[in-house]
C-alpha cells in the first residue's frame, strides 16, 4: 500500500509541476524518497529483465541513449534516464512516469546512467543485470574526490554484483580495466576497446593515470587513444591491457555529424555503423553500447539500425538553427578530458571558429572551477573568429584566455544570456556556433532557447 | 637570450591534479609579457637534474598514492631543493601536496606516516571532514594586506611553527591551514606554500609578481618589474572574492539553523 501511496504523491507532484510550467524537477524524487526508502526497489523488481546501468566520467549519457534506442527497436520496453538526472532523486522522477495508478510497471528493462559515487546502493537497488564502466577520469574533484578512491569505490560495489550478471568495460582505460580484478567470480566480464594503427596524438598535456594501478611503476604504452585511454603495459608486475572481446578495428571520425566504425567481436566484423554522433570520444561510447547490445544476444541488423537513427542526447552535440544562416551545435563541457576531445573535434572544421563558453560553479557543475587551467585552450590560437564567454564564472574563463594567448579583440564577454542569443539570431555573419557549457550553464542557455522557440523542453522530447 | 629566470615544476607528472599548471601558466606568460625570458623544466622521479641552476620552483598537488611515491624520491633530491632554496634564495611555490610534502611530515588517518623535506617548520595530520570551498584570506608578504583569493580541497591539517615561520596569508572567508587558528598557507625565505586552487596565480597576479622578482633578484641582484595590464585578473580576483564572502555567508546562516 504504501507503494501505492508513494506512486500516486509523486505523480500528483508531477503534473502539479508541469501544469506550472517547470519541468525536469528534483521534487518528485525528493518527496518520494522521504516517505518511501524503499520505492527503488520495489519499482526494479518488477522489471522482467532488471536493469542495465552505465557509470564512468564522460559517455554516460549518450551511452544510454544509444542503448535504449537499441533495446527499444530489439522489442524491450524500455525506461531510461535520458536528461542527464542519474541521482536516485532523478531516477526515482523517470520511474514515475513508467508505473500507473495502480502501479504496474510499463516497462520490462531499465537502461540508466549512474553517478560513479551512487553505484554501490544502486546497483544493489535496481536488479543489475549489466554494468558498464565507460572511462575513469578527474572531474569535480570537490565532488567525487581523487580517482584512486573513486576506482576503489567501484571497485566494491561490483564485488556486490549478483551472480550471472555481466560486467562490461573499457579495457583501454587502466583504472577500468582493473575492476576485473573483482573477487566476485560469479560476473561475466566482457571487454571492448580500440585496436587501430592510427594512433592518435596525445591531446592532453595533462595525464590522469601514469602508473601502474597494481604495483605503482610507470606503464609503458604501445599507443595512446584518448588521454590516458591505450594499450599498455607494466613490465614490472605484467598488469596490461587484456586481449578485446570488441574490438573497433576502423573508425573514420573527419566529420561532424557522423562517425564510421568496424568492430570485430570475437571474430565476426560488425559492419560500419554510421551515427549522428562525432569524435573519437563517441568511438568508445559506440563500442560500448555495441559490446552490452551484443553481449544480451541483439542481432547486428538491430543495432545497426538504431545507430543510423540515432539523435544526440540533451547538449551532447546537439544540433539546431538559429536563424536561416546558422547551425549551433550545444555541447556539455565539464572537464579537462571531455573539454579537450571537443576542442579536437571543432577543430578538424576549417574555418575560424565562432564559439560560446559558459562557465557555472554551481554545485551541479563542481564549485572548484580550477580545472580550465588543465584545459588545452592554447590549441585555439589563431583557429578563433569570436568567442563569446558567459556563466557565473565567467572572468575566470576570460582570465584563461588571456594566458592561452586569444587576442582579447576578438572576445566578449556578456552575462545575460537572453540578449546573448538575441545577438546570435540578429547576427548577419553565417558560420555554424559551437556552444560548450558546464552542466547548470547548458540548463540555463537550453531555456532560453526554449523560451524563443529554437529548441522543445527536452522532457517533452521523450517519446 | 636576454634577462631570463629557470622554473623547475617538480614532479609535473605525478603532481598536477587541481589545474594547478595554470601556476606555471602564469609565471611564464607574465615574464614574457615583460619582454624577458623563461626557461620552464619539468622534474619527474628518477630524473638525472641539475637543481643549482633554478630560480624559481613549483610543487603541485597529488593524489594520495603518488604523493607516496614522490615522498620516496625526495629523500634523495630534498636536500638539494633545500639547498637551493636556503643557501641560493631560489624562489618556491607549493601548493596543497606540495606544501605538506615540504613541511616535515604528513600522518594520513589511515595510513603511515609519510616524511617530507622539513623546508617549511611545519606538520599536517590527517582530519575526517574535508575542507572545501572557495577561501579569501588576506596576505601582508607583498605589502599591506593583500587580499588572496582561491579554492581550497584538502583533508589535511597543517600546523605551522609560528616562532620559526610566518603564515602566508589570515584567513577571512573559508578554512586554511587547520581550521583552527586562521592561517593560511606559509612563507620561509623565497618559498610559499598554501592549500589554494584556483589556479592561485592567474587570480592573485601580485603574488606571482612577487615570486617572479624574488626569482630575478636571485640571478641578478635587485630588480625592478614593470607594471602590467591587469585589469581582467582584477574583475576575476573581485569576483571571487565576492564569492567567496557570499558563499561563506550562506553556509554559517545554515548551519545556525
Amino acid at each position: 500500500m504504501k507503494y501505492l501511496i508513494t506512486i500516486w504523491l509523486g505523480k500528483l507532484i508531477k503534473v502539479g509541476l508541469k501544469l506550472l510550467g517547470s519541468g525536469g524537477s528534483a521534487l518528485p524524487g525528493l518527496v518520494v524518497n522521504k516517505i518511501n526508502r524503499n520505492f527503488l526497489i520495489q519499482f526494479a523488481s518488477r522489471l522482467k529483465h532488471g536493469s542495465i546501468l552505465v557509470t564512468g566520467t564522460n559517455g554516460k549519457t549518450t551511452t544510454v541513449g544509444l542503448l535504449a534506442d537499441i533495446f527499444d527497436r530489439a522489442g524491450y520496453e524500455v525506461v531510461v534516464n535520458r536528461t542527464g538526472s542519474n541521482l536516485s532523486r532523478g531516477l526515482i522522477s523517470e520511474f514515475l512516469d513508467m508505473v500507473d495508478w495502480q502501479g504496474r510497471v510499463m516497462a520490462d528493462l531499465a537502461v540508466l546512467e549512474v553517478d560513479e559515487a551512487d553505484l554501490k546502493n544502486l546497483l544493489f537497488e535496481l536488479k543489475t543485470k549489466t554494468l558498464l564502466v565507460t572511462n575513469l577520469f578527474r572531474d569535480q574533484l570537490d565532488r567525487y574526490g581523487e580517482l584512486d578512491s573513486l576506482q576503489k569505490l567501484i571497485l566494491t560495489a561490483v564485488d556486490d554484483m549478483p551472480a550471472g550478471s555481466k560486467l562490461v568495460l573499457n579495457a583501454d582505460d587502466p583504472l577500468v580495466y582493473n575492476l576485473a580484478e573483482s573477487k566476485n567470480k560469479g560476473v561475466e566480464k566482457v571487454f571492448f576497446g580500440l585496436d587501430v594503427n592510427k594512433s592518435e596524438k596525445i591531446s592532453q598535456t595533462v595525464l590522469d593515470v601514469e602508473k601502474c594501478v597494481k604495483c605503482g611503476n610507470v606503464l609503458k604504452y604501445s599507443g595512446y587513444f584518448l588521454a590516458h585511454l591505450g594499450d599498455y603495459r607494466c613490465d614490472k608486475c605484467g598488469f596490461k591491457r587484456p586481449i578485446l572481446d570488441y574490438k573497433v578495428v576502423d573508425y573514420d571520425i573527419n566529420n561532424l555529424d557522423r562517425i564510421k566504425i568496424a568492430i570485430e567481436a570475437k571474430g565476426e566484423l560488425i559492419p560500419l555503423l554510421v551515427t549522428n554522433l562525432p569524435g573519437l570520444y563517441n568511438v568508445y561510447n559506440v563500442a560500448g553500447a555495441v559490446a552490452v547490445a551484443r553481449a544480451w544476444g541483439v542481432e547486428n541488423e538491430l543495432i545497426f539500425e538504431s545507430l543510423q537513427k540515432f539523435k544526440p542526447v540533451f547538449g551532447r552535440f546537439e544540433k539546431l538553427s538559429v536563424n536561416n544562416k546558422n547551425e549551433m551545435y550545444l555541447m556539455l563541457s565539464k572537464n579537462p578530458t571531455g573539454f579537450n576531445q571537443l576542442l579536437d573535434t571543432v577543430l578538424t572544421i576549417e574555418s575560424k571558429l565562432n564559439l560560446i563558453f559558459i562557465l557555472n560553479d554551481n554545485y551541479a557543475d563542481g564549485r572548484d572551477v580550477s580545472w580550465i587551467w588543465d584545459v588545452d585552450f592554447e590549441k585555439l590560437d589563431g583557429r578563433l573568429n569570436w568567442l563569446v564567454v558567459s556563466g557565473l564564472r565567467a572572468q575566470d574563463m576570460i582570465v584563461r584566455m588571456k594566458y592561452a594567448g586569444i587576442d582579447e579583440k576578438i572576445m566578449a564577454h556578456e552575462s545575460n544570456m537572453a540578449i546573448l542569443i538575441d545577438d546570435l539570431i540578429d547576427m548577419r555573419e553565417e558560420g555554424t556556433i559551437f556552444v560548450m557549457a558546464s552542466y547548470t550553464g547548458m540548463m540555463e542557455f537550453r531555456s532560453v532557447l526554449v523560451k524563443k522557440g529554437f529548441l522543445k523542453e527536452y522532457w517533452k522530447e521523450k517519446k | 637570450m636576454g634577462d631570463f629566470i629557470t622554473i623547475c615544476f617538480l614532479y609535473s607528472r605525478s603532481m598536477n591534479i587541481y589545474g594547478d599548471r595554470g601556476n606555471v601558466i602564469a609565471l611564464k606568460k607574465r615574464v614574457e609579457w615583460r619582454g624577458k625570458d623563461v626557461v620552464v623544466e619539468e622534474y619527474n622521479i628518477g630524473d638525472q637534474y641539475d637543481f643549482t641552476k633554478v630560480d624559481l620552483f613549483f610543487f603541485g598537488g597529488g593524489q594520495d598514492q603518488q604523493q607516496l611515491a614522490v615522498a620516496v624520491d625526495l629523500k634523495h633530491v630534498g636536500e638539494m631543493i633545500k639547498d637551493q632554496i636556503i643557501k641560493s634564495k631560489a624562489a618556491m611555490l607549493a601548493i596543497c601536496g606540495g606544501l605538506q610534502l615540504m613541511g616535515k611530515y604528513y600522518d594520513p588517518i589511515d595510513n603511515d606516516r609519510i616524511d617530507g623535506t622539513g623546508l617549511f617548520d611545519l606538520y599536517t595530520v590527517g582530519g575526517k571532514e574535508r575542507f572545501i570551498g572557495n577561501v579569501l584570506a588576506r596576505s601582508d608578504i607583498g605589502g599591506e594586506g593583500q587580499t588572496l583569493v582561491g579554492f581550497e580541497n584538502h583533508s589535511g591539517r597543517t600546523y605551522v611553527n609560528l616562532e620559526k615561520n610566518k603564515p602566508l596569508a589570515k584567513v577571512e572567508y573559508g578554512r586554511g591551514n587547520n581550521g583552527e587558528d586562521g592561517t593560511e598557507g606559509v612563507v620561509f625565505h623565497n618559498a610559499v606554500g598554501s592549500y589554494l586552487h584556483g589556479s592561485l596565480l592567474p587570480k592573485n597576479p601580485w603574488l606571482a609578481d612577487w615570486l617572479i622578482k624574488k626569482a630575478f633578484e636571485r640571478k641578478y641582484g635587485t630588480y625592478q618589474l614593470c607594471e602590467l595590464n591587469d585589469e581582467v585578473e582584477h574583475v576575476a580576483h573581485q569576483k571571487a572574492i565576492d564569492i567567496a564572502r557570499k558563499v561563506t555567508r550562506v553556509t554559517n546562516i545554515s548551519q545556525k539553523k
